[in-house]
């Protein structure tokens, strides 16, 4: 009889559920990325290497850099070479020369104030081109804010459509007992005495709901977790128990919040006195 | 006890139907009172009026010292539980024995469990449904039901007993056992109001009769016939 109630709590919260973890997750990578960002300052072709090497102290002296590498453009061949399968010569293919610049590669104490670092690299006259990945990040933010959204929006008609499910079923046994409701009314029964139990009844289903919904969650979040972490190893997925119980700690207000607030509207518009 | 001053009762509708017309009326405590009159003349407008399910249009209804027009909503199933009802359908739960019917309304009122073990059955023997306590309503005869109906009014030991045809589906004979246990009740210092159809026994119990039609009293005789 209320398992469609049951099932719409349960489904409403499953995708509630999935878009939290789907925008914790994103909000964790782009964290984790933003701190790892690091800054490529490209060197112009006609400076000398020993003048690119005393420009270490430029970069160092920019203030909030935590770390400063240099990478020759020999070694910035070898890296390149070693992607490539071996038997190819990348130095040969290009006719002997080596396109690539000396550069600096730095890293920032912290994310926000790798723009501003950026920004003075690009002022060192010897730096011919700057480039950082803060485009990415923000393209995971907004990427993450639009997640949000939708899921939001998602979860609202869901819930909507959950409460007026409850409601209904609710409905059908106030009808079922509208005898019993009718004597208890006529010996003075009061209006809460009354309404307890299909209160009680409707929470019940936003609760059933909300636990079928975390058990399923949690089964397939931590079967993710196991597969991420065995194929896609690079990838920062969310392991933080703390935060993802909280996540299913607030699922379960939010069975209960639908359950109760389907009931309320059946009660208030059927059990008058 | 109960005190009507120019009550007026008026349903709107797509026909409006003036159901009580300046009703003036004063009943005293521990009074047996018949309403009688033909369909439609207000009896139970005037029941519905006295259990507070409906508010008059004009006039003011005190009961006991009090007005029910100024009675708050959460004051009303209160004030209901002073007041005991037998209907002509009796109104029973018939998946429920004869026990549990009278119970329920006993936990309705909240009473505490201890006290509804102990007046269930003792209110079950004052009506004389000892030996069916476990029965269902449905195994026993019209009378028998009835009589469930009574100890669930009295269980309460309301002031007043409100009853609408408490007869009008039983034959002569269970009417006259059934309005028996309601005179002994009413002996008991328990005002009653019976609304009835039931000529022979108004005529007979020579009790004050009240008589209505179209919406107003036209008759009231201490000691009166149908």
């Amino acid at each position: 009889m209320c398992f469609a109630s049951i099932a719409t709590v349960t489904v409403s919260l499953l995708i509630l559920g999935c878009a939290w973890l789907l925008v914790l997750n994103s909000q964790h990578i782009a964290n984790v990325m933003e701190s790892e960002l690091e800054i490529n300052a490209y060197i112009r072709k006609e400076v000398e290497r020993e003048e690119a090497l005393n420009l270490r102290r430029k970069f160092e002296a920019l203030g909030g850099v935590a770390e400063v590498t240099f990478i020759s453009n020999e070694e910035g061949l070898k890296n390149l070479q070693e992607r490539f399968e071996e038997d190819t010569n990348i130095l040969e293919a290009l006719g002997g020369n080596n396109p690539l610049p000396d550069m600096y590669r730095l890293k920032a104490e912290r994310a926000d104030d790798v723009p501003r670092i950026a920004g003075e690299v690009d002022k060192i006259p010897e730096v011919e081109n700057v480039r950082y990945g803060q485009g990415i990040v923000e393209k995971l933010l907004v990427l993450t804010n639009w997640m949000r959204t939708v899921g939001v929006v998602i979860v609202v008609v869901i819930g909507l459509a959950a409460i007026f499910l409850i409601a209904t079923s609710i409905r059908i046994t106030v009808f079922a007992r509208r005898r019993e409701i009718g004597i208890m009314k006529m010996v003075g029964a009061t209006d809460w005495y009354i309404r307890w139990p299909f209160f009680l009844e409707g929470m019940m289903v936003g609760i059933i709901g909300a636990l079928s919904a975390v058990l399923a969650l949690n089964f397939f979040y931590s079967k993710l977790v196991q597969n991420v972490v065995m194929t896609l190893n690079f990838l920062p997925i969310l392991q933080d128990t703390s935060l993802i119980f909280s996540v299913y700690k607030w699922l379960l207000f939010i069975g209960i919040f639908l359950g109760a607030a389907g009931s309320a509207i059946t009660l208030r518009r059927f059990l008058k006195v | 006890m109960i005190q009507l001053f120019n009550v007026s009762k008026t349903y709107q509708g797509e026909v409006t139907v003036q159901a009580l017309k300046n009703i003036n009326l004063h009943i005293k405590r521990g009074e047996f009172v018949f309403l009688v009159g033909p369909s439609g003349a207000g009896k139970s407008t005037l029941t519905r009026l006295l259990i507070r399910e409906e508010l008059p249009s004009e006039g003011q209804i005190m009961v006991n010292g009090k007005s029910l027009l100024r009675l708050r909503t959460r004051e009303i199933p209160y004030y209901r539980r002073k007041i005991g009802f037998i209907f002509q359908d009796f109104r029973l739960l018939m998946e429920r024995t004869v026990y549990e019917n009278v119970a329920f309304a006993m936990e309705a009122m909240e009473f505490a469990k201890p006290e509804v073990k102990e007046r269930v059955p003792a209110v079950l023997e004052m009506v004389g449904l000892s030996e069916k306590i476990n029965a269902y309503p449905h195994q026993l005869s019209g009378g028998q039901q009835q009589r469930i109906c009574i100890a669930r009014a009295i269980v309460n030991n309301p002031l007043l007993i409100i009853a609408d045809e408490p007869t009008g589906n039983l034959d002569p004979d269970t009417s006259w056992e059934v309005m028996s246990i309601l005179q002994a009740i009413n002996k008991r210092g328990t005002t009653v109001i019976a609304a009835t159809h039931d000529r022979d026994m108004v005529n007979k119990l020579q009790k004050r009769v009240i008589a209505l039609a179209g919406g107003r009293i036209i008759r009231d005789e201490e000691r009166g016939e149908y």
